[in-house]
């Protein structure tokens, strides 16, 4: 018998489905230890999305898993209730987005919605949840974090309010965070602050990160594992030096030759 | 930069623009300033900046679309600053602009033939009974398939989207495509794609191209010649092959430095340059990037500095380097 404690989540031939057509997903598989970063990469349309969203149970409309099983810490999540789902989301198994601007409410300071959002899960007083959320925003190096509180989204730079999503998403220690494409829509130096900012999480938390980008050098930076989609199917996965220097999928091969490289080397 | 030079070479050129926009509570946004660059016969200039530095602002006044506040612009020494009626008319078709998302820049309800047939029976004087055999040359020189006149734009990938965006603009034969951020919705493979149509059909038309890209990396491999934005200044500029190795402004630096590369060394810690870029609508009455520089000293927070001739050809507007 296998020991899927070992692994905060495990995907095990996985294939999901919208409606009657023929699968979006086939056949992926994933394992994810504590602490480690997993990257899916791949051309849009390839099914990453999708699959991030199967793993909070959040596939939306007819989009359901066909086969196959999706494991929490070692706990199947197939059969799972609302309220099992409502104990997962936003504390063991947190998210965030492109563009965490889109998902703030616009009219609410960003303390009002970070302290509403911590005791919709917790009993705590406002006092308290408006102390730990601002503890968050210092984590994430928000300068000035009292300021940052009493913001609206809009007085905040791109950058700044992806770092608020961040902190939301690290209040509850969650296990594991999932990540769609959290810096394609920032500046590079903006980005590079954000990367940072997520590879330190390995030593606030023990949090494993599962996260897409189109990014490959990006995603070589960050990643331990690299997994490599087209078209739904799993073409290409192994460590970032393998996939690097010795992929095994043309896919790959021509996704790593069309990065464009600043001394030329990759051409 | 002597005056002659720049006229001989610069097919389009841009001399001292700046562009203010009003804002709320009578403030002033300013989204360019005495900014002078040229795009040369051609030629690849790409413009590169983040968000906010003005890099599209410029392309939309190097085009037309907005006017300047101030400064010109000259399209072989004729200025186009503030062309109105058939004078505007007739100067889009040696200057057409290629958008981020067709998506956004087509009819939804048009096929890709009537969007292109549009812009020849717009710009090209074309006889009515050659435009069918024109807008499939068009659509052949993007490298796609006749029947393609067809489709409409949900049906194309984003890729064959742009594509269909290239073959619009080609259709009055101009000399001159301005991007803007012509391939950044794209993924990595269909930008190649698209970045290999536009330099074929530089080298086959000598097509001048000005690309706007927050890609640095991007645009120095893909263009001649590189400027540099930042809140609205241009602060280097720089033959392509030489940002990697040679710029000098201390922000193409900090911008070089948080590029992630395939063959990086990934050990390296990505160093990250400290606080955000000041409001547009606050510019300093210094140097604009001061407050986020290590080099910066007094006189940068009090004296703009000007774009100076470094190096031959490598122009930087910064005293301390």
């Amino acid at each position: 018998m296998e020991f899927t404690m070992e692994y905060i989540l495990q995907m095990k031939d996985v294939s999901i489905h919208y409606g009657n057509h023929e699968p979006a997903v086939r056949h992926f598989s994933l394992n994810l230890k504590p602490r480690s970063i997993a990257m899916l990469v791949g051309e849009s349309g390839s099914g990453k999305t999708t699959i991030l969203e199967s793993i909070l149970g959040l596939l939306p409309g007819n989009g359901h898993i066909g086969s196959g099983d999706i494991l929490l810490e070692g706990r199947s999540v197939l059969g799972n209730t609302e309220e099992d789902w409502r104990k997962i989301r936003g504390q063991s198994v947190t998210m965030i987005a492109q563009d965490t601007g889109a998902m703030l409410d616009p009219v609410m300071t960003i303390g009002k919605q970070f302290t509403e959002y911590l005791r919709a899960h917790e009993n705590v007083s406002k006092q308290e949840a408006w102390e730990t959320s601002r503890e968050m925003l210092k984590k994430v190096r928000l300068p000035d974090p009292e300021n940052i509180m009493n913001s609206y989204p809009f007085q905040l730079s791109g950058g700044m309010r992806q770092r608020v999503g961040i902190a939301m998403a690290l209040a509850f220690q969650p296990k594991l965070l999932l990540a769609d494409e959290p810096t394609s829509a920032l500046d590079v130096t903006t980005q590079a602050q954000i990367v940072r900012q997520m590879m330190e999480l390995r030593h606030i938390s023990d949090a494993a990160i599962l996260m897409i980008t189109h990014n490959l050098a990006l995603a070589a930076y960050m990643s331990d594992d690299i997994y490599v989609l087209k078209d739904g199917e799993l073409v290409d996965h192994g460590s970032r030096d393998g996939i690097l220097h010795h992929p095994k999928s043309d896919y790959t091969k021509e996704l790593l030759a069309a990065v464009p490289a600043l001394r030329g080397v990759g051409a | 930069m002597s005056e002659g030079a720049e006229e001989n070479k610069g097919i389009l050129t841009a001399k001292h623009v700046t562009k203010q926009f009003p804002a709320a509570k009578g403030r002033i946004l300013t989204a360019c300033e005495d900014v002078s660059l040229e795009i040369e016969k051609g030629r690849t200039l790409g413009i590169v900046g983040e968000s906010g530095c003005g890099k599209s602002t410029l392309l939309r006044m190097l085009c037309g679309i907005e006017k300047p506040s101030s400064g010109h612009i000259f399209f072989q020494g004729w200025e186009i600053t503030n062309l109105r009626g058939e004078e505007r008319r007739q100067m889009h078709r040696h200057i057409q602009m290629i958008f981020q998302d067709p998506m956004e820049a087509f009819h939804p309800a048009m096929r890709a033939g009537e969007i292109i047939e549009e812009s020849i029976r717009n710009y090209a004087a074309v006889p009515k009974s050659e435009r069918a055999s024109r807008e499939r040359e068009l659509l052949k020189a993007v490298d796609l398939p006749e029947s393609f006149a067809d489709r409409y734009p949900h049906q194309m990938s984003g890729g064959q989207r742009q594509r269909v965006g290239i073959a619009r603009a080609l259709a009055p034969d101009p000399e001159i495509l301005l991007c803007d951020e012509a391939t950044s919705a794209l993924d990595v493979a269909a930008q190649k794609n698209v970045l290999d149509i536009l330099s074929r059909l530089q080298r086959e038309r000598e097509i001048s191209i000005g690309f706007v890209s927050h890609d640095l990396a991007l645009v120095s491999s893909f263009a001649d010649r590189v400027a540099v934005m930042y809140l609205g200044h241009v602060v280097e500029i720089l033959d392509a092959e030489d940002v990697a190795d040679h710029a000098l402004h201390p922000y193409t630096k900090a911008m070089l430095d948080s590029i992630f590369d395939i063959h990086m060394d990934f050990s390296r810690e990505i160093p990250v340059i400290r606080g955000e870029a000041p409001s547009p609508l606050n510019m300093p009455p210094g140097c604009p990037f001061c407050d986020r520089c290590s080099k910066a000293c007094e006189d940068c927070r009090k004296k703009k500095p000007v774009l100076r001739e470094a190096e031959p050809g490598h122009f930087v507007a910064c005293e301390e380097v």
